[in-house]
């Protein structure tokens, strides 16, 4: 396993096990070795249990290797005061939303026009269809 | 030649020691892991795991040299105290002298260990 690999299965790990925090990984400057592994916004109460997590990740990815992961939570009070850009993961998506607005906007109105192009499509050949099956059978019948 | 850090790490514990009853408890963190790792180090030296110049990613080497000759659960020890350094070192916020306080005797114990099994 290389340290992008191992990063992706940390970060995939932690989605899981906390989805509402925000998680940074990134290698010690002084250590490329080790991962630090960032945790924002916690429970004060949920710190523990959050470092155990990423120590068990630790033990269960990292021993016999040439990597570490080490744990740096965060709880509430300490993200509010010196790291507030990561107190919630939904503050940055909300910021990206609004500053996105008009694309998404276009994006969803193409997106839109697509399916009903489609579906108009999907009618007219299903309507096209039933009127020759009607006819057939009227042919049929006439004969 | 047993282990070449012994005075080195023992010093530095004793600093850490002292500056965690001054409540200078970032100074303590760092001070007290390092009093661990260079245990560890003369440890790996005196194995031939390590040479005296080895630098690179020496932190993450020193994790799997403590899962190899320690017990069960050192590991983790030593990575939260880890953590708590790089926290002293690197980060706007201090370290938490409780976080600290419960890493104690492990940490001793582990550097104990090291200096002693040396070969």
């Amino acid at each position: 396993m290389n340290v992008e690999e191992l990063k992706q299965c940390v970060r995939a790990a932690l989605a899981t096990a906390f989805p509402s925090y925000t998680v940074q990984i990134a290698a010690v400057a002084e250590n490329p070795g080790d991962l630090a592994v960032s945790v924002f916004g916690v429970d004060r109460d949920a710190v523990h249990w959050v470092k155990d997590k990423i120590l068990d990740l630790d033990e269960e990815l990292c021993v016999g290797t040439k990597f570490a992961l080490t744990p740096l939570v965060r709880d509430l009070t300490t993200t509010r005061k010196f790291y507030p850009q990561h107190i919630s993961p939904w503050t940055v998506v909300n910021k990206l939303k609004q500053t996105e607005t008009i694309a998404i906007n276009d994006c969803e109105i193409f997106v839109l026009q697509e399916d009903v192009h489609a579906a108009v499509d999907w009618v007219s050949a299903r309507s096209t269809d039933e009127c020759l099956s009607a006819a057939n059978e009227e042919l049929a019948l006439a004969a | 030649m047993g282990n070449q850090f012994t005075a080195k790490s023992n010093e530095s514990w004793e600093s850490g020691m002292a500056c965690l009853n001054d409540g200078r408890i970032n100074s303590a963190a760092n001070r007290l892991y390092y009093s661990v790792f260079q245990a560890i180090k003369g440890f790996a030296v005196s194995k031939g795991l390590w040479s005296m110049d080895d630098s690179e990613a020496v932190h993450a080497k020193a994790r799997e040299v403590v899962s190899s000759n320690v017990k069960n659960g050192f590991r983790r020890n030593f990575g939260e105290l880890h953590g708590l350094r790089l926290q002293a070192d690197y980060m706007p916020e201090g370290v938490d002298g409780e976080d600290l306080k419960a890493l104690l005797g492990t940490a001793d114990e582990i550097r104990r260990h090291h200096i002693a099994k040396a070969d």
